[in-house]
């Protein structure tokens, strides 16, 4: 580990303190882009939360009204998008009703992308789904629509929402089984005003912040979450298919393994250093 | 035809905006400003057609009412004058208060009651670890809210609970990087995955050439 790598006496750790940034591109690079032209196929352990999330779906009936909400932008489509994706489908196997509204202005167009990219397994639109549009406001706009679901006189396409036989299926917030929201960002004004209202809150998260989501999950206040797209390769486990979110958990896994090496490797240098003055 | 030429524009922004880490450049610069102006143009037209929806339109229909957010709402630009500009805090008084009352509202049952009765160890169904992570997190919660006391000088029993605090706050924003390094990566990881694809791989070519050439001539120069 001590070995002097370059002729100049310089040892390894001074050569990577000094062209550390350039030696990491590089290596991020090679190993993203190695699984992409090789598949290794690292095996991926399953978080609770996951089956968790999963089984609340699964255990849905047909006719069940699911509220979703998209509050993110398309530079998230990975993290959140791909997991989306994924739910939308299950939830539309397992035929129950969805309501979608979004509280960020870009939601509704990446509702609308889903919906043409998933199997909509003979839904009607006005019947089975509906997809209502942006909620401007955020929180107050939240408190707004759980005081009043029935607040959307037309839906995101701009046809009457009147004659719907969906919007017929509830009257307040509470009439909606399952509330599913996908954020980037802390929860708590999802958290705030949705909480207590609905039976079963789900989140699909950026796995960076669900160290600090914890508590929620804890108290029981949200029900179960799905971690970004880590979370959407386990749940397309769960699900028996093999979609974009696995074929990324290869480099993901190799990248993150990286990480930690270089988080030692520094903290060893730094170390060193620090008890070499003395 | 779409099908081969949108994978190529989107290739070549992608490329355009990772230049920057090989240098500043012009391609770089490019990909910026389209961006910002995409982004701003659509949140732009969402918003008009929002407004469209759940203003306009019910006002034509004869909810007048709609008029006094109008009202308030264009007040916000009388911030550009001088002479106006008390007005714009009337906007600015109507739109924190009607949010910190929803939030603050809300707050106390689900934030503060609802995470101390979460605080509460329930024996039943639990099992061992589960109980040890209970009594961890319940000692971390109270050792950091002790970090937070300043009332009372950190020495003797508050000065180490107040020392767990660290530790424990130290432990959670090490976890929440190793989070956020993982989270950022997929961004890049989901971009590598569609420039291996044909026909945006032959940008990547293109792109090592231009490097590899811009590289030799610095040298040259």
């Amino acid at each position: 580990m001590n070995g002097r790598i370059r002729g100049d006496g310089m040892d390894w750790h001074t050569f990577m303190s000094k062209y550390d940034r350039q030696i990491i591109f590089l290596v991020v690079l090679f190993l993203t882009f190695l699984p992409a032209f090789r598949p290794i196929g690292i095996p991926l352990p399953q978080f609770y939360l996951t089956n968790k999330t999963y089984y609340a779906i699964e255990s849905l009936k047909p006719g069940d009204l699911v509220l979703i909400s998209f509050d993110f932008t398309p530079g998230e489509w990975v993290e959140l998008g791909i997991a989306m994706r994924d739910i939308m489908q299950h939830l539309f196997i397992k035929r129950a009703r969805i309501v979608i509204i979004a509280f960020d202005p870009n939601g509704p167009a990446i509702a609308h992308r889903i919906l043409g990219e998933i199997d909509l397994k003979g839904a009607v639109y006005g019947t089975d789904y509906v997809v209502l549009g942006y909620i401007p406001g955020f929180e107050t706009g939240m408190a707004a629509f759980v005081s009043n679901p029935k607040m959307f006189e037309r839906d995101y396409y701009g046809n009457p929402t009147v004659n719907m036989p969906i919007m017929n299926a509830f009257n307040t917030i509470s009439d909606f089984k399952m509330y599913i929201f996908a954020c980037l960002t802390w929860v708590d004004p999802w958290m705030r005003q949705f909480s207590g209202k609905i039976e079963t809150i789900i989140g699909v998260l950026s796995s960076d912040i669900v160290p600090q989501v914890m508590p929620y999950i804890n108290t029981g206040q949200l029900y179960s979450l799905i971690r970004g797209s880590r979370g959407a390769a386990e749940y397309e486990q769960l699900m028996g298919i093999k979609g974009e979110a696995t074929a990324f958990m290869d480099a993901a896994s190799l990248t993150v393994s990286l990480g930690v090496i270089l988080t030692i490797v520094a903290n060893y240098g730094y170390l060193k250093k620090k008890l070499g003055g003395r | 035809m779409s099908e081969f030429v949108t994978p190529l524009i989107v290739g070549a922004l992608t490329l355009m905006a990772w230049s920057l880490l090989y240098r500043e450049n012009v391609f770089y610069r490019i990909a910026e400003v389209l961006m910002v102006g995409f982004g701003m143009g659509y949140t732009l037209y969402i918003s008009l057609s929002t407004l469209n929806r759940i203003w306009l339109q019910p006002l034509i229909q004869g909810k007048f009412w709609l008029i006094i957010p109008a009202i308030l709402g264009l007040l916000l630009y009388t911030i550009y004058s001088k002479k106006y500009l008390f007005l714009s805090r009337w906007a600015m008084a109507a739109i924190a208060g009607a949010g910190s009352g929803y939030a603050v509202s809300r707050a106390i049952p689900v934030m503060i009651i609802g995470q101390i009765e979460g605080l509460g160890v329930k024996f039943s169904g639990l099992s061992t670890i589960d109980l040890i992570n209970h009594i961890i997190a319940t000692i971390a919660c109270i050792a950091t809210v002790s970090y937070f006391t300043f009332t009372i000088e950190h020495k003797g029993w508050i000065g180490g609970l107040a020392r767990i605090g660290r530790w424990s706050m130290m432990l959670a924003f090490g976890s929440t990087f190793g989070a956020t390094l993982y989270a950022n990566q997929i961004f890049t990881i989901e971009r590598a995955a569609f420039l291996a694809k044909y026909p945006q791989n032959v940008l990547l070519i293109v792109a090592v050439l231009l490097v590899v050439f811009d590289v030799y001539k610095r040298r040259k120069s």
